[in-house]
């Protein structure tokens, strides 16, 4: 019955990823284009989706407020391990997670491809490292399916759940949680076991 | 949007009802012994101040602080000029100021007034998070000035650098030309110097207030407290112009709050003691701060009987520290057992206690230190940095990484002999100093350094040589605090973003004197 609700007149949409400019304007295109039809009730949400080697990862776009290339990442000595490191971002200084490291995969080196996701949660931003970044495209809430308890054993907090995408199952990550970013400010290491 | 400017407007509203709070009650503690001419201008300042304070609250909507503030008018009132009886409105100051503090955190308690105010058409949000700053039009306009200067400036850079790019290179204007369009161009640039300077130093002082600021809270503390150990007790202040970054007045009125009690409390003698010593029946605690090579000095002065270490030794042995003989005065008076059990005996709720204000100190880069001589006295002197947002920082290279170590915590430079790396210490000036490889210790080398620097360090008297490759430049430095989400890495104070772009981390000298070596159990 999930699948009756899935759109299937129009599937996720992609774009181009420059700015969140054009996120936001992308956004408010299929945001206006929803409104338009008022048959249609179910609120879909704009996600972000990357890749961690070959599996797709998605975070919702209002957490990511920029998609940047790697710089500098300087060495924070003695951080927590999935720290990287911190990098200028336009003269403030943003502690890099490695998202490999912090949902316990293999560590890779950083790569062309390789993307910083700029999370802010209040005034705090902080960057995420991952390996390639895909699209912006629209889930229906509906589409979300329960995850494996053991589909991410390493990680800090079990993820939101799974969808299926053109290209096949994504991951969705529930960034507040796996970053603290609301709790209590602690590193994620400090995390209870 | 609506909910900010309402925010905004509840913060200024909090502010301004907190400095008129601040000078009624001192206006209140200088009646007594206030001569009758001088007591009525004081007792109609005091009158004005709670009126404008009544008004405004009644303009938030905030009905229940302007009934409050209704009161204290008519206790000024009653007063009696010939002995003024301070204490029920010195209360009825504490009280209003607690449920600011409830507004301004948003808190349950505030629900009342939040509903009142609500019914007045207002709904203020929560003020928390928000700071506002107060500052004089004049300071503001000084730095649009500048900053118009500078546009001025830059146009004449331009003209010098255009007319030397609109003749051909290698051309005999060119060349005739060269040294008037070099001039122009480093007169400009002089100039563009000296209006940053100028624009620096203008922006810096916004954040900075009077160190004044804070004496109002001490001559309360130090009269309540004087009162309740029964002790005579005069607070001196001297140097209260001196700037206080305002992101460290907390810190300061907090770490001075426990540095002023405890004068009061243990330092000065009771009279018949006093006098036996021959000293004036009152005791005098003495404030006084002053700037000193780059950061703010506050010495806690007191003429009492000094710290008796064997009692001190004595207290520490019943609250379970051990080998409390061998430890320095400063261990003893900071350590947290005994800090903590003060507060609980003596001022049971009132903020952090001793030990974690200086934990406080410490991780803003400042120091604490003491020195006492018995039946004579003690001083403590409170170092903290100038400026939060900007520090003089030497650079130093280790294993390609560079870090900014605060020169504040600098004593010397030396030279690492060959083979003395492996070694936990080197001799200096007469005695043994530790040493720390900063490699091994950050984890990016295997083993000690042959070669390279030492810099010698010193926080509170504890010094230790930290080994380096190469030593930098000396030069400012803008700190940027690390996210939490970093943790605290020991050793790591903040990051700073140099002039090319690249993010460096600033060092920690107290942390790093006192951090034991990779390999060194505790």
């Amino acid at each position: 019955m999930k699948e009756r609700k899935r759109r299937g007149r129009r599937g996720p949409e992609t774009v181009e990823l420059e700015g969140p400019e054009r996120i936001y304007a992308f956004a408010d295109r299929l945001q206006a284009g929803i409104e338009e039809e008022p048959e249609e009730k179910e609120r879909l949400e704009t996600w972000v989706f990357f890749e961690l080697g070959e599996r797709s990862f998605g975070l919702p776009v209002t957490h990511v407020r920029e998609i940047l290339r790697v710089g500098r990442i300087a060495r924070v000595p003695r951080a927590p391990r999935p720290v990287k490191g911190a990098t200028n971002v336009r003269g403030k200084v943003v502690p890099v997670i490695d998202l490999r490291m912090l949902l316990g995969l293999a560590e890779l080196e950083i790569g062309p491809e390789s993307r910083i996701l700029l999370l802010s949660s209040r005034s705090r931003l902080l960057g995420l490292l991952v390996d390639r970044v895909r699209r912006v495209a629209l889930i229906a809430p509906s589409g979300v399916r329960e995850a494996a308890a053991d589909l991410l054993p390493a990680a800090p907090r079990g993820p939101l759940g799974t969808i299926e995408t053109e290209e096949g199952p994504a991951i969705l990550l529930d960034v507040e949680n796996l970053l603290l970013l609301n709790g209590p400010e602690r590193a994620p290491d400090e995390r209870e076991a | 949007m609506r909910n900010d400017a309402l925010a905004e407007l509840l913060g200024d509203f909090l502010l301004e009802a907190e400095e008129r709070l601040a000078r009624v009650e001192s206006l209140m503690l200088g009646l007594e012994g206030m001569a009758a001419t001088e007591l009525e201008g004081a007792l109609a300042e005091a009158r004005r101040q709670l009126h404008t304070l009544k008004g405004n609250s009644g303009m938030m909507g905030f009905t229940g602080l302007q009934d409050r503030a209704h009161r204290l008018e008519d206790a000024v009132d009653a007063l009696d000029p010939e002995a003024p009886a301070i204490d029920p409105i010195l209360e009825g100051l504490d009280r209003f100021r607690a449920r600011m503090a409830e507004l301004r955190e948003g808190a349950g308690g505030a629900a009342e007034e939040t509903r009142e105010a609500a019914a007045a058409g207002a709904a203020p949000e929560s003020a928390a998070g928000e700071q506002s700053v107060r500052v004089p039009l004049q300071r503001l306009e000084r730095l649009a000035d500048l900053a118009a200067e500078l546009v001025v400036a830059r146009h004449h850079l331009e003209r010098a650098i255009g007319a030397g790019a609109a003749l051909a290179p290698d051309s005999p204007e060119l060349a005739a030309r060269s040294a008037d369009l070099w001039l122009a161009a480093e007169e400009s640039r002089r100039g563009q110097e000296k209006i940053l300077d100028a624009l620096q130093d203008g922006i810096l002082r916004l954040r900075m207030v009077p160190m004044g600021a804070l004496v109002g809270r001490l001559r309360r503390l130090v009269r309540d407290e004087a009162r309740a150990a029964g002790r005579r007790v005069r607070l001196e202040t001297r140097g209260e112009e001196t700037p206080l970054d305002r992101t460290l007045v907390e810190l300061a009125g907090e770490a001075l709050g426990h540095l002023v009690r405890n004068a009061v409390i243990h330092g000065i003698e009771p009279e018949e003691v006093r006098h036996r010593r021959g000293k004036p029946a009152t005791g005098t605690v003495l404030v006084q701060a002053s700037v000193r090579s780059g950061s703010v000095q506050i010495e806690v002065v007191d003429d009492g009987g000094g710290i008796d270490r064997p009692a001190l030794v004595e207290a520490a042995r019943r609250a379970g520290i051990d080998g409390a003989e061998g430890e320095s005065l400063h261990a003893l008076i900071f350590h947290p057992r005994l800090s903590t059990r003060e507060e609980a005996d003596l001022s049971a709720g009132r903020g952090v206690g001793l030990s974690a204000a200086l934990d406080a100190v410490h991780r803003h880069g400042g120091a604490i230190d003491v020195a006492t001589v018995e039946g004579t006295g003690t001083r403590f002197c409170l170092r903290l940095p100038l400026s939060v947002a900007i520090a003089l920082a030497l650079r130093v290279e280790v294993d390609g990484e560079e870090y900014a170590l605060p020169a504040g915590a600098v004593v010397e430079t030396l030279a690492l002999d060959a083979g003395a790396g492996a070694r936990s210490s080197r001799p200096w000036r007469g005695s043994e100093l530790p040493l720390l490889d900063l490699g091994v210790h950050f984890g990016t080398a295997a083993r000690p350094r042959e070669r390279g620097f030492v810099v010698v360090v010193e926080v509170e008297g504890v010094a230790r040589g930290l080994i380096v490759d190469r030593l930098g430049e000396l030069g400012e430095i803008v700190v940027k605090a690390l996210d939490p989400v970093a943790g605290r890495p020991a050793g790591i104070a903040g990051s700073t973003i140099l002039g090319d772009g690249r993010v460096v981390m600033i060092l920690d000298a107290h942390g790093l004197t006192l951090a034991e070596r990779v390999g060194e159990s505790a």
